[in-house]
């Protein structure tokens, strides 16, 4: 039986910093996950690294967060984001006695505002709509939460720690009051096992309530759903936020090649329910009109929902109403149950700081007196192919290519993936016959995550893994299957004009071409 | 003033102007770029009766008396036949023969072929060009599938190891293709890899290095890029340096295939004196009461207007780019802004499966055609009477489940061009 100082659940941004947090404190960690690191809600947000301008004027306690968590994550995850800067616009549309009221909030905030001209701004971003009124400049800044996730785990890794992927949670195990671990059933196998361990951490966000609930504590997280459309042109180099008071679709982040338009708030029974509906779709169309005119012509790449994990220890207050901080639950005191920490609500931004909190309430549980280092714990950069210390850009990995010794052949041409990449991060992936292998490698990589979404690299990638990987024909093939659904997932509810004739292109690939359809391992609708 | 003017070159313009142009028209092609023939497998499929059930027609005949909307019925039972006799003769000029012989193809099991893709699956087609032939996975032959090492395109032990599961005698071999190294990374396409077949000395290295490897197998399985410009003497002489025969299997775009069939209309086409004007994109149609006047083409310079007595519109579905689609659920053909038939709302266009045995409802939006391949309107009256419609652009068929993509282009091309040119 494994046994382990703490155990915590939740692979997402959360979860994995309060795992290093607390190896960092000297403590034998695991983070446990029932999908990939990022499958929740932190693989599933805008990229936005918050200024805290947006909660300035009605949650200043989230805004101060924000902005204090801003400038040290710039410190420590420097390759993970991208300065971009912010704007805060007034369009025709927003209240303009709003400016003033925000602008002072964001001062008391101590957020660093700059009023400059709308000329100034159109100069800077021509795409913005011309008729804005005033424009703030915010230390915003644009942040790949696959990298930070994926250097969190190294780091864990890098000190003893355990992650423990595709392993869901199926009971917290109860001993005189106190929980002693956890039973984990793996995705792969259905095998059951149990982990013992000091303390547990709920990180699950969204799910911290059926976590909780397994141990006997009653926690009601109220899950909200946001939808965001990844637009297949950056439109600014430059994020925008509307200024008025915090609505739908009024982000617009440049991320890599792509601008992500976000979100709507709609409250969900079910966390796992991501369904983008179509007028999620409709609705950050026309609101990024309002930013950027011409804005709903332009091509859409990709749909997809994130569920905030809102929760305000006894408010009743849901979606935008709901503050953005988090609470940090020891349940020992709350509800006389040893052994387990919840940390929930609060942001991605945010996401250190409550790994602080929570692992200073372990700490405090199991008598550990060393205090945090994260502000100064630089993360690794373990990406592949591995770029220079500075942000994803397509430029990097174009000069790569261009001035490889060696020439490579280009599996993924929107994202410039290589085989010699594709090899390396199948050869130290640990589960390499796993269906969901090749969306693990998108996120390693980027893998499909370009125009084509998949129609050309998924066979290319699924013929390497089989030829170099040691994955046999079936299982190959059932991951190129898989790829492909997802893939398609997250295309399906913006399916029109150009992208409409590339996804007809890929079932022609798919199933013209290749007959994935005739094959057995395709589980037909 | 060409008396038919078509608007397309893909598969179905190509045909409709050389049918046109046979029975003695003065044909002139317009498009915007070259059509999906350069994505095309290649093999001519007209219908898997696996794929509508064990219930399913089978032969074309039934298939028309169960689906009376379908593009199959639209163009009638004897296009099909003339559109396939076109093809061959076309094909002939430029060395490609397309196999089993015979005047008529049915759909029926028994006939055409069973042939491996590129992963290895079975696909029921009715035709192939020669060269595909000896893939027939009907004949229990055994087979090994061969092809460049590290080469991004084809992946012979995936496509070996499927067919060899499902009970097929398939192995994988690999063979050095060093001219890979020095061509420029972007060559690295099929396209690319087909030139180098043409030359007789990397036909040689390549036997040579299959030969020793045979063990005993009947047949070679290779991507499909044996030689483009040269490729009927390409694949003979393949064959006979390794003593078996050679059959390809078509890969990822660009289709090598594809691009010899094009090549063959081309030159088939400036052989009877058809001009092809590509980078032509047909802004808008002109029409008066009922009639197609002209087509405008904008240009650098000036506008210019075609005009013709018929025009062939095989601008393609909404894959082709005949059809455009919006944000909004909104569909319009490009060129006349013709009535419809849709696919309903945008939000049930497609499936949530990718890959869902029904297929998706929005391929069966397209155009409503009569018997005269005219457009018609809802209540089934001619919108413009020397307008004909070909191809993918039609309304009611769903072709990737069908295995109906190359039948249709061929059946309604046909009957289109022998509509226009006076029946």
């Amino acid at each position: 039986m494994t046994e382990y100082d703490v155990l915590i659940i939740g692979g997402g941004a959360t979860g994995g910093g309060t795992a290093l947090d607390l190896a960092l404190r000297g403590l034998k960690v695991a983070l446990v996950e029932r999908a990939d690191l990022t499958d929740g809600t932190s693989g599933r947000y805008h990229g936005l690294l918050h200024s805290g301008g947006r909660y300035a004027v009605r949650d200043p306690e989230s805004a101060r967060e924000c902005i204090e968590e801003n400038r040290i994550l710039r410190k420590i995850v420097p390759h993970a984001i991208e300065d971009t800067g912010g704007f805060f616009v007034q369009t025709p549309e927003d209240d303009p006695a709003y400016a003033d009221e925000w602008d002072a909030a964001c001062r008391a905030c101590g957020i660093p505002t700059e009023e400059i001209s709308p000329a100034q701004a159109l100069k800077e971003e021509p795409a913005l709509n011309p008729q804005i009124r005033r424009v703030f400049r915010v230390p915003d800044a644009a942040c790949d939460s696959f990298d930070i996730l994926t250097a969190l785990g190294a780091a864990i890794r890098q000190l003893g720690g355990d992650v423990l992927t595709y392993q869901e949670v199926v009971g917290l195990q109860v001993a005189g009051g106190r929980v002693v671990g956890a039973r984990l059933r793996s995705r792969r196998t259905a095998e059951e096992r149990f982990v013992a361990a000091q303390m547990v951490v709920n990180a699950a966000g969204a799910w911290a309530g059926q976590i909780a609930a397994m141990a006997g504590c009653h926690l009601t997280v109220r899950p909200s759903k946001g939808t965001m459309v990844a637009m297949a042109y950056r439109f600014v180099n430059t994020i925008i936020n509307r200024l008025h008071k915090p609505g739908d679709g009024d982000i617009l982040v440049p991320v890599g090649t792509v601008a992500v338009i976000g979100t709507t708030s709609v409250n969900v029974s079910d966390p796992n329910d991501t369904t983008v509906e179509p007028w999620e779709v409709q609705l950050m169309l026309q609101e990024g009109e309002k930013m950027v005119p011409g804005f709903s012509q332009a091509r859409p790449l990709r749909a997809w929902a994130g569920v905030r994990p809102l929760y305000e220890e006894g408010s009743q207050a849901e979606g935008r109403e709901a503050k953005r901080t988090f609470a940090v639950l020891d349940h020992a005191h709350r509800d006389g149950v040893a052994g387990l920490v919840t940390v929930v609500g609060g942001k991605f931004t945010t996401y250190r700081l409550m790994a602080e909190r929570a692992a200073d309430a372990v700490c405090a549980q199991l008598g550990v007196t060393r205090p945090c280092v994260t502000k100064d714990y630089v993360l690794p950069d373990v990406r592949l192919p591995l770029n220079p210390p500075q942000p994803h850009w397509l430029g990097h990995r174009l000069e790569d290519v261009e001035n490889a010794a060696e020439p490579d052949q280009l599996i993924c041409e929107c994202e410039l993936v290589t085989r010699r990449d594709l090899e390396a991060a199948a050869a130290a992936h640990g589960d390499v016959s796993a269906p969901w292998i090749l969306d693990d490698l998108r996120r390693d990589l980027r893998l499909g995550m370009g125009p084509c979404q998949g129609g050309f690299c998924g066979y290319r990638a699924a013929g390497i893994l089989h030829e170099s990987a040691g994955v046999d024909a079936g299982s190959a093939t059932t991951a190129l299957a898989d790829f492909a659904q997802r893939r398609w997932k997250g295309q399906r509810p913006l399916l029109w004009g150009q992208g409409l004739r590339q996804a007809l292109l890929d079932e022609e690939i798919y199933r013209g071409i290749l007959g994935l359809d005739r094959l057995r391992e395709v589980a037909h609708g | 003033m060409a008396e038919i003017l078509v608007i397309g070159a893909g598969p179905a313009g190509l045909l409709a102007a050389w049918v046109a142009r046979q029975r003695g028209a003065q044909v002139r092609v317009l498009a915007a770029g070259i059509g999906t023939t350069h994505v095309a497998p290649g093999w001519i499929r007209i219908l898997d009766p696996a794929a509508d059930g064990p219930e399913a027609p089978r032969t074309l005949e039934q298939w028309i008396a169960a689906h009376p909307d379908h593009p199959y019925a639209v163009a009638g039972p004897e296009a099909l036949a003339g559109g396939l006799a076109a093809l061959r003769e076309v094909g002939r000029t430029a060395g490609i023969r397309f196999v089993p012989q015979g005047a008529y193809e049915r759909p029926d099991a028994e006939d055409g072929l069973v042939l491996p893709t590129a992963l290895g699956a079975p696909l029921k087609v009715a035709l192939a060009p020669e060269s595909f032939a000896a893939g027939d996975l009907r004949r229990p032959a055994a087979m090994v599938i061969a092809g460049p090492r590290g080469w991004r395109d084809f992946y012979p032990s995936l496509c070996a190891d499927n067919l060899a599961r499902q009970g097929w005698a398939a192995r994988a071999v690999f063979f050095d293709l060093p001219q890979m190294r020095q061509a420029s990374r972007f060559d690295l396409t099929s396209a690319g890899l087909a030139r180098m077949f043409d030359d007789p000395a990397v036909r040689r290295q390549v036997a040579a290095q299959i030969r020793p490897q045979l063990d005993g197998a009947a047949r070679v399985g290779l991507p499909a890029v044996v030689g483009l410009a040269q490729h009927a003497d390409a694949w003979q002489d393949l064959q006979d340096r390794l003593g078996v025969p050679v059959f390809e299997i078509p890969t990822l775009p660009p289709s090598v295939p594809g691009m010899r069939l094009y090549a063959a209309f081309k030159t088939a086409l400036a052989r009877a004196g058809v001009p092809i004007l590509l980078d032509m994109t047909v802004a808008r149609g002109e029409t008066v009461g009922g009639r197609a006047t002209g087509l405008l083409v904008p240009g650098v310079v000036r506008q210019t207007t075609y005009r013709g007595r018929e025009v062939i519109l095989a601008t393609g579905g909404l894959y082709g780019g005949g059809i455009a689609t919006d944000h909004r659920g909104q569909m319009r053909e490009v060129v006349f802004n013709l009535p419809l038939r849709s696919a309903g709302e945008l939000t049930g266009w497609f499936r949530p499966e990718f890959l869902a045995a029904a297929g998706h409802p929005v391929h069966r939006a397209g155009v409503p055609a009569n018997a005269q391949m005219q457009p018609v309107d809802e209540a089934g009256r001619p919108v413009l009477e020397n307008v004909r419609v070909a191809g993918r652009l039609l309304a009611g068929a769903n072709p990737p489940i069908e295995g109906s993509t190359e039948g249709i282009w061929l059946a309604t091309a046909y009957r289109a061009a022998l509509c226009a040119t006076g029946g």
